[in-house]
């Protein structure tokens, strides 16, 4: 590498002052000396001022408010996915008998039977059997989500992975439930519901293994597209995943676009020429 | 009393279930965002929607931040992230005139001040015509001030080949904005 070549890599750091004092002053030395970097050293250096001038308007105050608002609904619910259907506009007795309303009539009286037990029998002062009637409760409230998500109906499933976010203390059972979801579910609104359900848990490395390894078995290439971006966001290290993903045979055009947009994007060689 | 905590101690807390505590990071780094995004999309609706949609992957992704780098590397990945998604499903830019009668709207100028906003028109227009990691970089660097070592961060590149980035961006920059200013070089 030529003296030119060198002063050219430290031009930006010095306009930064990122520089240390000896190339700060071989910098100098050597702007003085060869008019041809001088030059483009003054072309930079102007360019880089004038960006001062560029204005951005402030944001609107809404933003502030749409963002608390947000927050709020967020700490509500704890949801991460809008449900991605309407409640059925079928008559009040439709609605009755359908298997969410039923699990959940349930749920609401054991709640009831539990809390009058408290307030009239005084029989539960211990901590020890409130500790059993909860984690009673939690059984329940785990049955009855896991009999929701075997229904036929995808709009149940559809609810139970609700529910399903909505409890913080999910258990491996639940979570084997959303990764088989992931996997087998015929619906892909339901497959990507488990899919948004798991990505709260995606500090496991058993978690990401398992969303990564159901790519080959989605038939969407919505769902793989997603799954991509979940890599990207999620993974350490996505390149290598993205090139193994790559090799999927008959892969859909539309994915194999997506892959490569990201590689090219995360992949940054230190020689590479510039896109 | 100014608030001492580190974005990384916030964040841990926000990862921990303390999800109001995010409201303090939105406070501390939303301006940053909305910039970040406006110098890259030059729409100040599509950049506060985006902004706002950081924050809620924050929160999504939450439960994976490790705290390992600065805060705003992995703050400035997921909107670099989304600004490939956002121009994937746009496929171009979207144009930069809105954005500048934006500007001269907002209040009447003397004539030197008219000159300047002109070339600030012509810089913003010329940034936007620079490839995305190029632009990033100098976005990260010259407007966002963010050290060198963070942009290879948030890149995932070495620091050398960000020099040569932004380099390469101020060198375009000038020739994009000579021609559009209709000066010789």
């Amino acid at each position: 590498m030529n003296a030119c070549e060198k002063i050219k890599q430290l031009m930006i750091p010095h306009l930064l002052g990122e520089t240390q004092s000896l190339h700060h002053h071989q910098i100098e030395n050597h702007l003085r000396e060869c008019p041809r970097c001088h030059e483009e050293f003054t072309q930079i250096s102007r360019v880089w001022n004038k960006l001062a001038d560029v204005q951005v308007p402030a944001p609107s105050t809404s933003l502030a408010n749409s963002f608390h608002s947000v927050l709020t609904q967020y700490q509500r619910s704890h949801w991460e996915i809008k449900p991605t259907r309407s409640l059925p506009l079928g008559s009040l007795s439709s609605l009755w008998f359908s298997p969410v309303w039923r699990v959940a009539a349930a749920a609401v009286m054991i709640i009831i039977t539990f809390f009058s037990g408290l307030y009239f029998g005084n029989a539960f002062s211990s901590r020890a059997q409130l500790a059993q009637l909860q984690s009673e409760l939690d059984d329940t409230r785990r049955l009855a989500i896991m009999s929701l998500m075997k229904q036929s109906s995808s709009s149940d499933r559809l609810q139970a992975i609700y529910w399903s976010e909505q409890w913080q203390e999910s258990g491996d059972d639940m979570q084997n439930a959303l990764e088989q979801a992931l996997r087998y579910d015929p619906n892909t609104n339901v497959r990507l519901a488990a899919l948004r359900a798991l990505q709260p848990l995606a500090h496991q490395a058993q978690v990401r293994h398992a969303i990564v390894t159901s790519f080959d078995q989605q038939t969407s290439p919505l769902m793989q597209i997603e799954i991509i971006d979940f890599i990207c966001m999620a993974e350490d290290a996505p390149e290598k995943i993205l090139l193994q993903l790559k090799e999927t045979p008959r892969l859909h055009t539309g994915v194999r676009q997506h892959i490569e947009w990201n590689l090219k994007n995360l992949k940054t060689p230190f020689h590479s020429k510039e896109n | 009393m100014a608030e001492q905590r580190s974005d990384i101690d916030i964040m841990k807390q926000v990862r921990d279930g303390k999800i109001n505590e995010m409201s303090r990071l939105y406070e501390r780094h939303h301006l940053k965002l909305y910039h970040f995004f406006y110098h890259i999309v030059g729409n100040r609706q599509i950049s506060e929607d985006l902004t706002q949609e950081v924050f809620l992957r924050m929160l999504r992704f939450r439960r994976s931040y490790k705290g390992n780098a600065p805060f705003v590397c992995w703050m400035f990945r997921i909107a670099r992230n989304l600004s490939f998604d956002y121009f994937r499903s746009r496929r171009s830019l979207e144009p930069l005139d809105d954005v500048d009668a934006e500007l001269i709207s907002e209040e009447p100028n003397p004539f030197e001040q008219m000159h300047q906003k002109q070339e600030a028109q012509f810089l913003q227009s010329a940034i936007a015509q620079l490839p995305t990691l190029q632009r990033e970089a100098l976005i990260f660097s010259r407007f966002e001030g963010l050290p060198l070592k963070e942009i290879a961060e948030i890149q995932r590149c070495p620091v050398n080949t960000v020099k040569v980035r932004i380099h390469r961006a101020v060198k375009e920059l000038s020739g994009i904005f000579m021609n559009m200013a209709g000066i010789n070089q």
